[in-house]
């Protein structure tokens, strides 16, 4: 397998504070890969470094070979890598299609022509309804988010991050505020997204849910890489001492 | 497919209520206004004509030009409460100018000098990180403070007849003042519904982080609400020259609440993410009506005053109740 994202000895530093130091791992073309550890280990932060929200003070990011400075959110749209955060980002007086549409609204030829362009809400649920279906998710476009449940909201959340037709999708803590039920939902939507070709970095504390999702595990302990483990290799107990900042006692 | 018909918990009567929810909203706005004109029409003999109905409307145009800046100014989620201040400072330079220059150049110093507040107070309220609760209470003061030094406290008395005929005279029966009001309520409004900006208007004030994380620039949004509810402003300003002829450094003293009175009462949220040009002018329309009909029954501005805060707080209190009960 080819790595799509290649971190080389990613630093970060907030003041005095060293939030990462010497990351380096792979992330490989279509799989699930787990970013696991405890709080305050640098996860979200390495997440904003690989979406463009904050920048590394050290090291670099090839992006399928390449090497790649990702400014901004629009940097990391433009090489195919989309963001869920944690804290349900969705806006939720908005419909679904206008909450996957925005930022991103088609457009279509006002009175005035293309002087005046106004937002297309036809096509725009037409779209949505083709995402939402593609993802088995039964929603209506033309409904206020606000009406729909935790795990519900969560997914349109994540259809909005497919909407540009990204290679990578991070996700960040998706089943934090979810039910056991919802939770279930995410994970599903989360294997069929995989399935569909999309690289996945999946952040959780959930150890449950990553290993009933992801591939591989990168564990993260105070700022540093412990390891990256293949899931079919590792129990939940030696993934939790890693976390714990502890390398893995390896027969092998 | 078994997992299809789980995803969906949503409750069908929910999305009737929503998806009825803004046009109940409108329907309710309209009936207040019919019945109260109802009652005002069965106890005052004036009331119901259309002499008096022109009146209403002349009386709330500015109200609603200055509505419609507040309107998107809230929903953004942001509040602006210089807006008289501007006004007259804008009307007392645009006055003078039209004095000693001529009507283009004092329209276009009233309208440069609205534009400039409302930009003012969106950059340092972003950059600054100051609420614009705040920073335009700062603003109010020092409109309204310059533009009594402008004016030397001494009103400002325009006669142009191009002036007058552009923002004071009528269309046939109708007063210019009613157009101006109507025609920058349909731009506003179209704006607000169907353009992108308005849609990211709505989003910034809906929820500002999932905006940010869209790639929306909410500062650049909330700059620019604040500076279109002050260019709002400088037309007010240029429309009460038309009106009445001067300008004075006390005019428009308090319109700033009478405002966004309208604008809540009409529907706007003011957390942010809702709201709507027709819902603003009815709340407009509403607070004239009870204003009028209480002049006409002979109450002065005391039960004027009393009754509008209780009209505020009861179309709160309808409107803006979540789910469970609470108040959102």
């Amino acid at each position: 397998m080819s790595e799509v994202i290649e971190l080389e000895h990613i630093s970060k530093q907030f003041g005095q504070v060293q939030a990462l130091e010497d990351v380096s791992f792979g992330i490989e073309e279509n799989e699930v890969l787990a970013l696991v550890g405890d709080n305050g280990a640098g996860k979200s932060t390495l997440i904003k470094i690989i979406s463009g929200v904050l920048q590394q003070t050290s090291g670099t990011i090839y992006i399928r070979g390449e090497e790649a400075e990702i400014g901004d959110y629009n940097d990391a749209e433009a090489r195919g890598i989309e963001t869920v955060y944690q804290d349900l980002a969705i806006a939720p007086n908005r419909t679904v299609a206008q909450n996957i549409f925005l930022g991103n609204e088609i457009l279509e030829s006002g009175p005035l022509g293309k002087l005046l362009r106004f937002v297309d809400d036809d096509q725009m649920e037409r779209e949505a309804s083709e995402l939402l279906s593609r993802l088995e998710l039964n929603l209506d476009p033309g409904s206020a988010v606000k009406n729909f449940s935790g795990g519900e909201q969560q997914s349109v959340a994540i259809a909005r991050a497919l909407q540009s037709d990204p290679d990578i999708v991070i996700l960040d803590e998706p089943t934090s505020a979810l039910s056991l039920d919802a939770t279930q939902r995410v994970l599903d939507l989360i294997k069929r997204l995989n399935e569909q070709n999309v690289t996945i970095i999946f952040i959780s504390h959930n150890l449950e849910a990553v290993f009933n999702v992801a591939d591989r595990a990168a564990i993260l302990a105070s700022g540093r890489l412990v390891g990256v483990e293949d899931l079919t290799d590792v129990t939940e107990d030696e993934l939790v001492g890693m976390m714990m900042g502890r390398a893995r006692q390896s027969a092998d | 497919m078994v997992l299809m018909a789980t995803t969906s918990t949503s409750d069908i009567g929910k999305l009737v209520s929503d998806r009825l929810g803004r046009f109940g909203e409108i329907a309710l706005l309209v009936g207040a206004i019919v019945l109260l004109g109802g009652i005002f029409t069965a106890t005052s003999p004036v009331f119901f004509s259309i002499g008096n109905f022109v009146n209403i409307i002349r009386q709330t145009s500015i109200v609603i030009v200055l509505g419609l800046g507040m309107t998107y100014v809230i929903i953004s989620a942001e509040i602006d409460v210089s807006i008289g201040g501007v006004m007259a400072l804008s009307a007392v330079s645009a006055g003078l100018v039209i004095n000693a220059v001529g009507p283009f150049a004092g329209a276009v110093v009233g309208l440069l000098v609205g534009l400039g507040f409302g930009l003012a107070n969106g950059l340092v309220t972003i950059r600054f990180g100051i609420p614009s609760f705040i920073v335009t209470i700062g603003t109010l003061g020092i409109a309204r403070g310059a533009a009594f030094i402008v004016s030397q406290q001494r009103p400002i008395i325009v006669r142009n007849a191009a002036f007058e005929t552009a923002f004071g005279g009528t269309v046939g029966p109708v007063p210019v003042l009613i157009l101006w009001a109507l025609g920058l309520a349909i731009v506003a409004g179209i704006a607000l519904w169907r353009t992108r900006f308005g849609r990211h208007v709505y989003a910034t004030g809906d929820s500002e982080q999932a905006s940010r994380y869209s790639g929306i620039n909410t500062d650049r949004v909330k700059i620019m609400t604040l500076a279109l509810a002050g260019l709002a402003a400088g037309i007010a300003g240029l429309l009460f020259i038309g009106r009445l002829g001067a300008a004075r450094a006390d005019m428009a003293s308090g319109i700033e609440l009478a405002v966004i009175a309208a604008v809540i009462i009409g529907g706007t949220s003011l957390f942010g993410g809702r709201g709507s040009i027709v819902g603003t002018i009815l709340g407009a329309l509403l607070i004239s009506v009870i204003d009028n009909g209480l002049t006409l029954l002979g109450f002065g501005s005391s039960w004027q005053q009393l009754i509008r805060g209780v009209v505020i707080i009861a179309a709160v209190a309808l409107r803006d109740r979540d789910e469970e009960g609470s108040f959102l």
